[in-house]
């Protein structure tokens, strides 16, 4: 059966969405900064970037997470809020693992998806070695730059495990992952100035919730279903 | 090969891997290159399926921060221009989602927001009708429509960068262009 559109739907459909021309040195000026750190610039040019730098502050990306005009105090309950339903999900979740898939939801771990198993053990690891600086970094009073840039990492890694197939086939495991995506990216997007007070909001959550250690027993229940 | 000769400008030659390597060691002027040899494409589809201008410059700079940051992680398994695509992929859809999620959370944005809509032509013909149609279609059947038929990604391509079958990508073209066809009908007979 011949399944090719016509000509002319054909033609029409290269119509559909047709994109604006690139705006490549927009774009690279905001890669560069997020990636390299703010360019060097050169005098006659300083105007041009502040201006930029002051209509980005005016018009934030709508799609962003916890904008700054949320506030402070509503970011750390929201993060308090999704630290304790997202992890208790974390050790109801994962427990059952142990003795085996409880309900046939497990397909995932058991099944298809060994290289997304130890890709989400390492991920989860190294959530619950972030999570478990978090005391440390808010006694000091300024988020590490370190720990805001592994946030952002693991933030990516989230992301990416989000569209896995292994997320895809288990809808509580998409449920935490995407819990955890909020709680990275308010992490990630911590701010050098003032960070100290939402730092200490989530890690009161976190002692509240004994988030850290039933984080890592998720850890260990699937590295041993691993062995 | 073709699968990467799909994925980059030709007309850059590049040693991919040496630029990578001075990126990982800092160079911006390697990553603008690497950016320029790749930035057109992936823009042209982000906007193709996300729709929005605003959304498609945002997506695309995710893409390159994230692939960037990401670099040490590059195998070489694949073409980066592959690796890169599964990214902005990726990047698209969790973004449109997350779009989609906080528009029915919060109060109405601002009005002019496409995610969706249909594009610019204002002429009720073919084209306008094709838009209307593609827009409606069921979100995995667009995204491979819009990459096999529009866009020219091989299926293969597209399985890799959606994270699903091969097969999957060819029945769901295959219930795209149905419903394409399906609703395209009336008109193509006048």
């Amino acid at each position: 059966m011949d399944d090719e559109l016509d000509e002319r739907t054909r033609e029409a459909l290269r119509g559909y969405r047709v994109p604006p021309e690139a705006p490549l040195d927009e774009m690279w000026e905001a890669i560069e900064e997020r990636h390299f750190g703010a360019p060097v610039v050169a005098l006659a040019d300083h105007g041009k970037s502040r201006d930029r730098a002051v209509r980005a502050e005016r018009a934030p990306r709508r799609w962003r997470l916890g904008a700054p005009s949320w506030g402070v105090l509503v970011a750390g309950m929201a993060a308090a809020l999704i630290l304790g339903v997202g992890l208790g999900r974390v050790s109801r979740g994962i427990a059952p693992v142990v003795a085996g898939p409880p309900e046939g939801t497990y397909d995932y771990w058991t099944a298809n998806a060994e290289p997304y198993r130890d890709a989400t053990t390492e991920y989860l690891g190294e959530t619950v070695a972030l999570l478990a600086s978090l005391p440390a970094a808010a006694r000091d009073g300024q988020p590490d730059a370190r720990f805001v840039t592994q946030a952002g990492e693991l933030l990516s890694t989230t992301r990416l495990l989000l569209d896995s197939p292994a997320a895809a086939s288990d809808p509580r495991l998409k449920n935490l992952l995407e819990d955890l995506e909020l709680v990275l990216a308010q992490l990630s997007q911590l701010p050098a100035e003032h960070g100290k007070t939402e730092l200490n909001l989530i890690r009161e959550a976190l002692v509240q919730r004994d988030v850290v250690p039933r984080l890592r027993s998720a850890v260990v229940s699937i590295s041993s279903d691993d062995n | 090969m073709p699968r990467a000769a799909t994925l980059r400008d030709e007309s850059v030659p590049l040693d991919e891997r040496a630029l990578i390597a001075r990126i990982l060691d800092g160079d911006r002027v390697a990553g603008r290159q690497l950016y320029e040899a790749h930035a057109t494409r992936v823009h042209r589809l982000v906007y193709r399926l996300c729709g929005d201008a605003e959304l498609a410059q945002d997506f695309t700079q995710d893409t390159f921060v994230r692939a960037f940051d990401q670099l040490s992680r590059f195998r070489g398994d694949a073409a980066f221009g592959t690796w890169l695509h599964r990214i902005a992929v990726t990047v698209t859809l969790n973004g449109m989602r997350k779009v989609k999620r906080l528009r029915e959370r919060e109060t109405p944005l601002d009005e002019d927001q496409g995610l969706g809509t249909v594009s610019h032509h204002a002429d009720p013909d073919l084209r306008s009708r094709i838009a209307a149609a593609v827009d409606a279609l069921p979100e995995g059947a667009r995204m491979t429509l819009i990459m096999h038929d529009i866009e020219g990604y091989t299926h293969a391509e597209i399985a890799d960068h959606l994270g699903i079958a091969e097969g999957t990508s060819k029945s769901r073209l295959f219930d795209a262009r149905g419903r394409l066809r399906q609703a395209l009908a009336a008109f193509v007979k006048e």
